[in-house]
């Protein structure tokens, strides 16, 4: 039972959620899950070297919470995105399953018709918010700020073409999917 | 006033409607933007400047130690482990479920990682055994409320991230009702065990919980790293989730040999999958907020509450907002970021202590896991158990009126929850 238990951890963690998919979806997936692994693995290097350097060699690296912070950005919406890609998005679904059938469409894509729209809002404002202060530069490393902000634009805005482009694949299958 | 009640009604409508949360957030906040008169670029401002908390990136950090521990073959060796030190007794499994889940808080900190993971296992081997199937799901749904309240706790992030609370303080708020309401379902569950002549399974054997506590001694090292750096002011919570991923990743790759770097690479999509929602959810939270002080809605709910609760007790108002977290919770998860910012301005102007309602919070989440419709814990064990859920709801009254229980004790006596950060200052 004991073999069993690790096994189900590790199926739970390590199973492909791109299998069966077209080799266009995994390699726009594959482009999200790299950008994000590697924001990922910066931030941990980076909090990780700069306790260490402020404990060990009582030298902390000045910019690193400054740039740890600015990724925060990059790294939600990555994983937004992918969560949209793989339809694992948080929403209550309780209800929706106790519609009748009939409903459960229509009511389906109203649903994903306005994820579109509101992502599409966030992406047309973030982008005012980005030629407004995409210029500002950061205390410590002085780079702009729109390298790091410029992610709710474009993160907003794939997310908004994920949601457009499953509204089509399901209108398409006639909302078998 | 209107176009703030018109927005949260909104926001609950498109909930209800199954549309995803972030969209109902984004939505919501948008047409209070709009029937106000706010600058919608507030809205990403906002966002980026909710996002922009170092307490925050101790989500993902931990989120990811986690995934880590959770494929690296550590459950295996926590199983092992607690059936050696409990499951000798009568209801033996069911106590190892519970024991397991503690050991689980205290390295995954996901109560929904917890019952995917051992669930998926207990659950068929207690019906196995002779357990009814619906006990045995209820077990394993109501231990996993255990995790959430010992650190490290997603839910607890979510709120210091909130909050602007001490996440080193509410980590250690977390831990003694944690302790605790692990061995009040042991206890139950021992009771329950005589009552209902569950089976006991060989004997205590100190050879074997000798030989399954040093496989198991390195995963300890994990919760000795969280606790033991908080309490002697070695990190901040965000380092000690570095130093966790880490730590981690060094047991799994290196010593337990159970992840090749390749799976690190799928372990890590996880945590960004994961986190990303959250994150973003957090975000839009500070921006739901915003919008919603700014039309006065926490002042109209702290008058409501005080014509509601007709006296000037602290404890009593904290019951009215613990309700109300209750009934949010039923519908909510993740809970934290779309409410604390609507009665956060309340707990401070009825000077609630924020580090102990942190903790009541986190109990609000767990009950809205174990209560319909929502009920997470139970859709989850109900897939797993292949019984309806209202068979578990029934099955898990005992444990559910125990938790009851247990939030009102916490609620009358602050010092269980705010005793060891006091220490600590």
């Amino acid at each position: 039972m004991a073999a069993a238990l690790g096994r189900a951890g590790r199926d739970q963690e390590l199973h492909d959620p791109d299998a069966g998919k077209s080799a266009v979806d995994r390699l726009v997936n594959r482009v999200a899950e790299v950008l994000g692994v590697t924001t990922l693995g910066t931030i941990v290097l980076l909090v990780f070297l700069n306790a260490v350097g402020r404990y060990v060699f009582a030298s902390a690296i000045v910019w690193a919470e400054e740039l740890v912070i600015a990724l925060i950005p990059w790294l939600a919406m990555t994983g937004v995105f992918l969560s949209v890609r793989r339809r694992a998005v948080i929403r209550i679904d309780y209800f929706l399953e106790r519609l009748p059938r009939r409903l459960r469409v229509p009511v389906s894509v109203f649903a994903s018709v306005l994820s579109a729209a509101a992502f599409v809002y966030l992406a047309r404002y973030s982008l005012d918010y980005l030629t407004f202060f995409g210029g500002d530069l950061t205390t410590y490393l002085e780079l702009p700020t729109g390298w790091f902000t410029s992610a709710m634009a474009i993160g907003a805005a794939a997310s908004a073409l994920a949601f457009a482009l499953d509204i089509f694949r399901t209108s398409r299958s006639g909302g078998a999917r | 006033m209107t176009g703030a009640l018109i927005s949260i009604l909104l926001l609950l409508g498109l909930l209800v409607l199954g549309v995803p949360m972030i969209v109902s957030l984004i939505t919501a906040v948008a047409l209070n933007f709009a029937l106000s008169g706010q600058w919608p670029l507030q809205l990403p401002q906002t966002m980026v400047a909710g996002m922009s908390t170092f307490t925050l990136i101790a989500l993902p950090l931990f989120v990811l130690t986690g995934t880590i521990m959770n494929a690296g073959g550590i459950s295996t060796r926590l199983f092992e482990f607690a059936r050696a030190l409990v499951g000798w007794m009568r209801g033996g499994l069911a106590q190892v479920n519970v024991l397991t889940s503690m050991f689980f808080g205290g390295m995954i900190g996901s109560s929904t990682a917890d019952l995917a993971g051992s669930g998926s296992i207990l659950i068929p081997a207690m019906k196995k055994e002779g357990y009814p199937a619906e006990v045995a799901a209820a077990v394993s749904a109501s231990s996993s409320g255990i995790g959430p309240l010992i650190p490290p706790s997603s839910p607890m992030i979510l709120y210091s991230a909130v909050t602007g609370t001490s996440l080193g303080a509410l980590f250690l708020a977390g831990l003694i009702p944690g302790l605790l309401l692990g061995l009040v379902f042991m206890l139950l569950v021992a009771v329950l065990a005589f009552l209902f002549r569950w089976k006991r399974h060989g004997a205590l054997s100190l050879a074997d919980i000798w030989t399954s506590g040093r496989r198991s001694i390195l995963a300890f090292g994990l919760p000795a790293i969280i606790v033991g750096g908080l309490v002697l002011g070695v990190f901040t919570p965000s380092e000690a989730g570095a130093f966790s991923v880490v730590y981690a990743i060094f047991l799994s790759c290196f010593v337990y040999r159970a992840l090749r770097l390749r799976d690190l690479y799928r372990v890590f999509v996880n945590a960004v999958q994961l986190t990303g929602e959250l994150l973003l959810i957090v975000s839009l939270s500070f921006a739901l907020g915003s919008s919603l002080s700014s039309a006065h809605v926490p002042q109209a709910l702290a008058g409501l509450i005080d014509a509601l609760v007709v006296t000037d007790s602290t404890y009593v108002r904290m019951l009215a907002l613990f309700c109300l977290a209750i009934v949010a919770g039923m519908f909510l998860d993740p809970l934290i970021p779309v409410l604390v910012p609507v009665i956060l301005p309340t707990l401070v102007a009825f000077q609630i202590d924020l580090i102990h309602f942190g903790v009541l919070m986190v109990m609000a989440v767990v009950i809205g896991q174990l209560t319909p419709p929502l009920a997470i814990a139970l859709i989850i064990t109900s897939r797993i158990a292949g019984v309806d859920q209202m068979r578990i709801l029934r099955a898990n009254m005992p444990f559910f009126v125990i938790i009851i229980l247990f939030s009102l004790c916490l609620m009358a006596m602050p010092g269980l929850a705010t005793w060891l950060p006091s220490m600590m200052r």
